[in-house]
């Protein structure tokens, strides 16, 4: 393994590695904007230009592969000069349009300008002007804007492997556009917003709503399918304003086919990669169906309905519970969090002596075109259901069709949400069951024929875990608080439990911690690394 | 000196495969794919101390040798036939009037670093010469000079007419790889070189029309022959002078490596038209530093020009007369350089277009005090920052202009007009 020098500070790297890639990894910025950690390098913005002993031009150190005794220098007055007559010449066409522009605040461009750029331009000619092309009705691009990094016109060859984007025209009259007369097909088109170092692509969902500035990004899952894609949620106050891939988040790995790391790592963890770079346009733009609290007023108590509040519905179910005895049906919706589904589980075995549960189907997650290469979407259409399997399993509790439960007649029927429309077409064949309760974020055509109706909390807005289809378990994060008198479910099932049993499961963290403790596969897991996200490297089994 | 080049062009249809074997054609190919090992050509090639002539002076023999002989696989030789910079002609000259003579150099080349199927990269425009040079090969291969089973071996080599889409840049050896591929033709990031990685990803060899045409030369005659012409050791062989712009009988001129500027202006090319006044010299091309009337004494050989800070280029040389505006032809290559780059890296793209502008501006009376010293400033700033040679040549322009006419350049903005131009 070879051993550089950059600024002074000996590195070893790996086989392969380019100096920007191992000066990165060190702590040492070198400055880029065409290089992206996903895709082949092209040497294009010259951005990251570095001086190397012996070499007598300036070089490009996201193509330079380190070699041993290479001798590399970041911060000499030749690469300042050569960094700061980039950014002008970037800057002598970029309109400078931070101000009504999406991107000011997460801009590389004004990052750099600020950090490495000239402080004025004699740049005194007019700016080109050009016409807005459209690639996609999700997405807009300002050719103004675009530096030619061709970042995503590489993500699409290399990456979705559709070569669905390619440059137009020559020199200064380049721009990025489709195969005439088409647009971009659905399906992985978002990504493009977020490798876009500048402003140049944005989403139109999230277009001229906020700054970015005012927004906080915290670190969650995608629940909408089983891939269990790894996102930031960016929200203010109560509203989530954009979800967006965590691809700037992944620094010292990547998919480099210079590397062959499909030859180094199993193929779970390259889809662990992937999964970690980019989304699927149906996890960037739907999750408002996941988000949309509607069920803010607190319980409804169809038996009293003068008698709502927090307190006497629970009562109620306690003491229904009780009653029932082992005439207890539960179904289960794969978007419960590990610790809910293990409360709920709790309660069906130890409370009411049962050993089976029902869960709701849920939609397939089906690849939007069979020619990508990109493939995201893994399982169903609900995130949590291998989390299900696996606790249910581990607790001895069978797994059956939502018909079963209700077939076998309960006299009462607990449903823990989120149900969306998955129950609808139960709403004739529940007449007959005694008592239901129904625990979601919002009413469902379902719901309204519960007898008590609990308003939990949306994805966004609790902790928890989800298990995605390849066993991770992935930690979510609240993004937004609740507002309304709608109460995090995990604490409904806790409270119901306590004053069935006198039983205290404690809180999301007691939980999760006895579920590591319970159950085989959650041993694998460092509890740290559920707090910043997945680890991959203990996912995958082993060290990189 | 005898012409090697250019010997009967005029009166003789060498184009046609009869006239050409009637005068000793074939014969050298012959001779290396029947006699020769593949070490004895390159050495031959070597000692000739042939430099490549489409502008780098890049040795012949050394390139081919960089072809790693171990790999297993098809290589490619790629004849760079897509002249496009201003004030080159010379090649052109070649293609139309002596096909067979590059067809020759092709099958040795080819031979010499083990490529089956080669590729002449023509430039679109060059109709009449790509439509004679797929003639000339469809003769070849007629009479088994081509194809399979050449000169009655069991080597095969054969051709193919690639023809360029119009742009400069194709001429850069990997955008013209990129484009034989299909591809856009922009130019790659090296390393790799294309002798490891080259069209299809396979080793390949890029020459230019004219280092091509010389090997037959030097196989029939060695190497040492060729190598005693010129200024030996490095700088050898006969050259094609394209010779433009203000001189009584412009066109190409073959002559020994070496010959003076002024030898070639005034007694080749007849001296400047009307009996003006010489104002200076492009001497290799539009990308070469711009020389002024003293300084063309220098002998047209890649070191000699280097020393005078210029360069050999593709030894395409400009005269301009007393009447030319400098600024004004800065302004046209610039206008050149913005309108061919490839828009792929910053420097070149943003940089040529903004040089452009500012050229403009001066010309027609809207200069500003500190734009030379801005000129200067850009150049240098694209200058050896770029991701290929285009950008440079677009700022050595720029900066030889700049350095030898900076007077005309302020009186332009001092003025607040071009004094030169009449119209
Ligand atoms: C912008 C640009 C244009 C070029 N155009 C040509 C050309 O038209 N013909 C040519 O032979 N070489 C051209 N070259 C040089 C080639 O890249 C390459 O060096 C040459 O073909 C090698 O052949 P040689 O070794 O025989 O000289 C060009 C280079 C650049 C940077
Ligand atoms: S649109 Fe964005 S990602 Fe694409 S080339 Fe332009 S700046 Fe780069
Ligand atoms: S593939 Fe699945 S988990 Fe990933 S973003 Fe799409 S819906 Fe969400
Ligand atoms: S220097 Fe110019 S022509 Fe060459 S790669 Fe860069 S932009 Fe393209
Ligand atoms: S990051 Fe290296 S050239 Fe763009």
């Amino acid at each position: 393994m070879p051993t550089v020098e950059i600024d002074g500070k000996k590195i070893t790297v790996g086989q392969g590695v380019t100096v920007l890639e191992a000066a990165r990894a060190n702590g040492i910025e070198i400055p880029h904007f065409c290089y992206h950690e996903s895709f082949k390098s092209g040497g294009l913005c010259r951005m990251c230009l570095v001086e190397i002993e012996k070499m007598p031009k300036l070089q490009t150190s996201c193509t330079t592969v380190a070699t041993e005794g290479m001798v590399v220098k970041t911060t000499t007055d030749r690469v300042k000069q050569a960094r700061s007559a980039i950014l002008e010449f970037i800057l002598t066409n970029h309109p400078l349009d931070c101000p009504d522009c999406d991107q000011a605040g997460e801009c590389v461009l004004q990052e750099y300008s600020h950090k490495y750029g000239p402080d004025k331009s004699d740049f005194r000619e007019p700016k080109q002007l050009r016409e807005h092309i459209q690639l996609s009705e999700h997405i807009a691009y300002d050719p103004e804007r675009c530096i030619m990094c061709e970042r995503c016109v590489r993500y699409y060859r290399d990456i979705v492997g559709t070569e669905e984007l390619a440059v137009m025209e020559r020199g200064a009259h380049s721009e990025i556009t489709t195969f005439p007369g088409r647009q971009l097909d659905y399906g992985y088109i978002g990504n493009i917003a977020d490798i876009c170092p500048v402003g140049a692509l944005t989403t139109k969902d999230f277009r001229f709503k906020e700054r970015v500035y005012n927004l906080r990004a915290t670190e969650t899952i995608c629940p909408l399918c089983e891939a269990g894609c790894t996102i930031y949620v960016d929200a203010k106050k109560y509203t989530v304003y954009r979800v967006r891939s965590r691809s700037k988040n992944l620094t010292s790995i990547h998919t480099n086919p210079n590397r062959n790391v499909t030859a180094l790592y199993p193929k779970v963890f390259i889809d662990a990669i992937l999964r970690s770079s980019f989304i699927c346009d149906d996890g960037r733009l739907g999750y408002k169906k996941a988000l949309e609290n509607s069920s803010l007023s607190g319980p409804v108590n169809r038996y009293e309905p003068e008698n709502s509040t927090w307190s006497a519905s629970i009562a109620l179910v306690v003491q229904r519970i009780k009653q029932a005895g082992s005439k207890v049906g539960g179904i289960l919706s794969p978007f419960a969090t590990n610790e809910e589904v293990y409360a709920f589980l709790y309660l069906i075995k130890s409370i009411t002596a049962h050993n089976s549960v029902g869960i709701m189907q849920f939609p397939e997650a089906k690849e939007f075109r069979e020619s990508t290469k990109l493939k995201l979407r893994k399982g169903v259409q609900a995130p949590n259901l291998k989390g299900i399997e696996q606790i249910a399993g581990a607790l001895g509790i069978k797994i059956v069709p939502v018909d079963e439960v209700i077939a076998s007649k309960p006299e009462l029927l607990y449903v823990l949400g989120p149900v969306f429309d998955r129950m609808d077409g139960y709403t004739e064949k529940i007449k007959d069951i005694q008592c239901i309760v129904v625990q979601d974020f919002k009413a469902s055509a379902f719901s309204e024929k519960a007898h008590v109706f609990m308003p939990g909390l949306s994805f966004a807005q609790k902790d928890g875990t989800y298990t995605n289809k390849d066993g991770q378990v992935q930690r979510i994060r609240i993004v937004v608080d609740s507002k309304g008198n709608a109460k995090n479910d995990l604490d409904i099932l806790t409270d119901i439990i306590y004053n069935i049993s006198g039983k205290k499961l404690g809180s999301f963290d007691n939980i999760l911690a006895l579920l590591v403790k319970e159950i085989a596969f959650f041993n694998n897991i460092d509890m740290n690394s559920l707090t910043t996200g997945i680890n991959l490297r203990k996912a995958a089994g082993r060290l990189w | 000196m005898e012409q090697i080049l250019l010997k009967n062009v005029e009166g003789t249809k060498l184009a046609d495969i009869k006239n050409y074997t009637a005068a000793g054609g074939y014969e050298s190919a012959k001779k290396a794919i029947t006699s020769m090992t593949i070490a004895q050509i390159i050495d031959e090639v070597k000692k000739s101390g042939l430099r490549g002539r489409g502008g780098a002076g890049f040795p012949a023999g050394m390139k081919w040798d960089f072809v790693p002989k171990d790999f297993k696989g098809p290589r490619h030789l790629c004849c760079n036939a897509d002249e496009g910079e201003p004030g080159t002609f010379k090649d052109r000259e070649l293609l139309e009037k002596n096909p067979h003579l590059l067809i020759e150099g092709m099958i040795i080349a080819s031979y010499a670093i083990g490529a089956e199927l080669s590729f002449i990269y023509i430039r679109g425009e060059f109709v009449k010469a790509a439509n004679t040079l797929e003639a000339a090969i469809a003769q070849a291969r007629k009479q088994g000079f081509l194809g399979e089973k050449i000169f009655g071996t069991d080597k095969k080599v054969d051709i193919v007419v690639h023809r360029g889409a119009g742009a400069y840049i194709c001429g850069e050896e990997t955008a013209l790889i990129e484009s034989i591929e299909g591809e856009r033709g922009n130019p790659r990031v090296r390393p790799p070189f294309p002798a490891v990685v080259g069209v299809f990803g396979k080793p390949t060899v890029v020459n230019n029309v004219e280092t091509l045409a010389a090997v037959p030369s030097i196989i029939k005659n060695s190497g040492q022959w060729y190598a005693a012409i010129g200024v030996p050791p490095k700088n050898t062989g006969s050259k094609l002078y394209a010779v433009s712009g203000h001189v009584n009988k412009p066109g190409v001129y073959e002559l020994p490596m070496g010959t003076s500027l002024k030898d070639l202006i005034y007694n080749y090319a007849g001296g400047i038209k009307n009996d003006k006044q010489l104002k200076g010299v492009i001497p290799g091309g539009s990308s070469t530093p711009v020389l002024l009337p003293e300084e063309i004494g220098v002998s047209m050989d890649f070191d000699s020009l280097a020393k005078a800070g210029s360069m050999l280029g593709s030894a395409a040389v400009i005269v301009m007369d007393e009447d030319v505006c400098t600024v004004e032809e800065s302004l046209r290559l610039s206008e050149f350089y913005a309108h061919e780059s490839c828009g792929q890296c910053t420097p070149c793209r943003e940089g040529t277009v903004w040089m452009t502008k500012i050229l403009d501006r001066i010309e027609h009376g809207q200069g500003v005090q500190g734009d030379v010293e801005l000129l200067e400033r850009v150049s240098a700033n694209i200058m050896g920052n770029t991701l290929c040679p285009l950008g440079d040549a677009a700022a050595m322009m720029m900066l030889g202009f700049l350095k030898k006419f900076k007077a005309e350049f302020a009186q332009h903005i001092q003025m607040k007009k071009c004094p030169i131009n009449k119209k």
